[in-house]
């Protein structure tokens, strides 16, 4: 350890180290113990001078409490529950949730239409689905398969509440895509009950 | 030299304004910023302790228990009032806590201590019970001083500035009319000079220079 390492030491002690240094300085405190016991040695003196009796010398009250604390997760301020912000946080939360949700219903349903049929697991689906709405006339046109009496995944009208009841939260990319995804020829109940979304044909 | 009656030197504000940037380090996930701070203050929360619980190994976990939870509590920590007045005074609550659980009566009078200043103001040090951390202390301080008497009158002006009048570097230069960096390496060559001496303490087999951390 340097002398120009100890001065650093000796102003960061005083608060008198720019902002840069003290970060580097921190750094190598985390891994020099010479450095650390010149930093608890150095805030002895100052106690020793500024007091009108004995100090006693921590002996390893730094060390244990170093051991103890890398066993603690990270305290970062961000997290800790504050009172006022409840309501914020809830909806944030719930919004995550939502938005979540909805993202992985895209994803359900946008698998479910794209499968290919020459695989074998889409081949067994296949038979079991209907047929499909109106391909030949205009490709371009994605149509929601109907919903199979057994499906694999999620019962179709349990599904479409859920995402119904959770449309606000979702983000206007997400809205356009799990309304396009949901809204087919023969559900125009479910139609009507969403708001109002853009058309997905070109 | 002479530095009784010092208690009364208040914390210096540049060291508080450290504290914080530390402080604020450690609520963004950084150990290390807590790590510093307590080896910073581990004397005097030891000695605050101390006057509540005589056994030096029993003050030590005592003081190592306020520690951690000024850890866990730190998030919650909005700076309204100094790092070291608030740390001190969890470390009075787990104190008492530590008191009432073994049911024993505090070794001195009991303090309502408002903040850290009138802490220092007060505090006296409790007898140990083992001879050897008693001769550790005693020695502790005989050197220092006799250490600060040892030094060139400029660099004990600088850190008598420091630490007992509590200046800012910029203050200190304007009262020693010199350059900040000056007073930044006098105050350094004078610590530097006073842990030579305390090294010798440590090593001379009052105690384990690897034991003061």
């Amino acid at each position: 350890m340097t002398d120009r390492i100890k001065e650093q030491l000796s102003a960061f002690l005083d608060g008198e180290l720019p902002d840069p240094e003290s970060a580097l300085l921190l750094k190598r405190l985390g891994r020099d113990d010479e450095l650390r016991g010149a930093l608890s040695r150095y805030s002895l003196i100052g106690a020793v001078l500024r007091s009108d009796g004995d100090v006693p010398a921590a002996r390893q009250v730094a060390a244990r409490v170093s051991a103890a604390i890398a066993r603690e997760p990270a305290r970062v301020a961000g997290f800790v529950r504050l009172p006022g912000r409840d309501v914020f946080l809830r909806g944030a939360a719930g919004f995550a949730v939502a938005a979540g949700v909805a993202l992985g219903a895209v994803l359900l349903v946008q698998q479910v239409g794209s499968q290919d049929p020459a695989a074998p697991d889409a081949v067994v689906a296949q038979a079991e689905l209907p047929p499909v709405l109106p391909p030949a006339e205009d490709p371009d046109i994605y149509v929601t398969p109907p919903a199979p009496d057994a499906p694999a995944g999620i019962p179709p009208a349990e599904f479409a509440n859920y995402l119904v009841a959770h449309y606000g939260y979702a983000s206007p990319l997400v809205r356009r895509s799990v309304g396009a995804g949901l809204i087919s020829d023969d559900e125009p109940a479910l139609a009507d009950a969403l708001p109002p979304a853009e058309t997905t044909e070109p | 030299m002479h530095v009784e009656g010092a208690a009364q030197v208040v914390e210096p504000m540049r060291a508080e304004a450290g504290d914080i940037a530390l402080v604020r380090r450690v609520q963004k996930g950084d150990k290390a910023a807590f790590d510093a701070l307590v080896l910073k203050y581990q004397h005097k929360v030891l000695k605050l302790v101390q006057r509540y619980v005589r056994n030096p190994a029993e003050a030590e976990d005592i003081a190592q228990e306020a520690f951690i939870k000024a850890y866990r509590a730190l998030p919650a920590f909005r700076g309204d009032s100094a790092f070291y007045t608030w740390l001190y005074r969890i470390a009075i609550n787990t104190a008492k806590n530590a008191l009432v659980a073994s049911r024993r009566r505090p070794v001195s009078y009991d303090l309502d201590l408002q903040d850290g200043s009138q802490v220092q103001a007060q505090a006296r040090l409790a007898d140990t019970e083992t001879p050897e951390a008693l001769a550790l202390t005693d020695e502790i301080r005989r050197t220092v001083n006799e250490a600060i008497e040892a030094l060139p009158d400029d660099l004990r002006l600088a850190i008598v500035l420091r630490e007992l009048e509590g200046l800012s570097y910029e203050d200190i230069a304007k009262t020693m009319e010199c350059p900040v960096g000056t007073v930044r390496s006098r105050i350094f060559r004078a610590r530097e000079a006073i842990d030579r001496s305390l090294r010798e303490v440590f090593d001379g087999g009052l105690g384990r220079i690897g034991d003061i951390e």
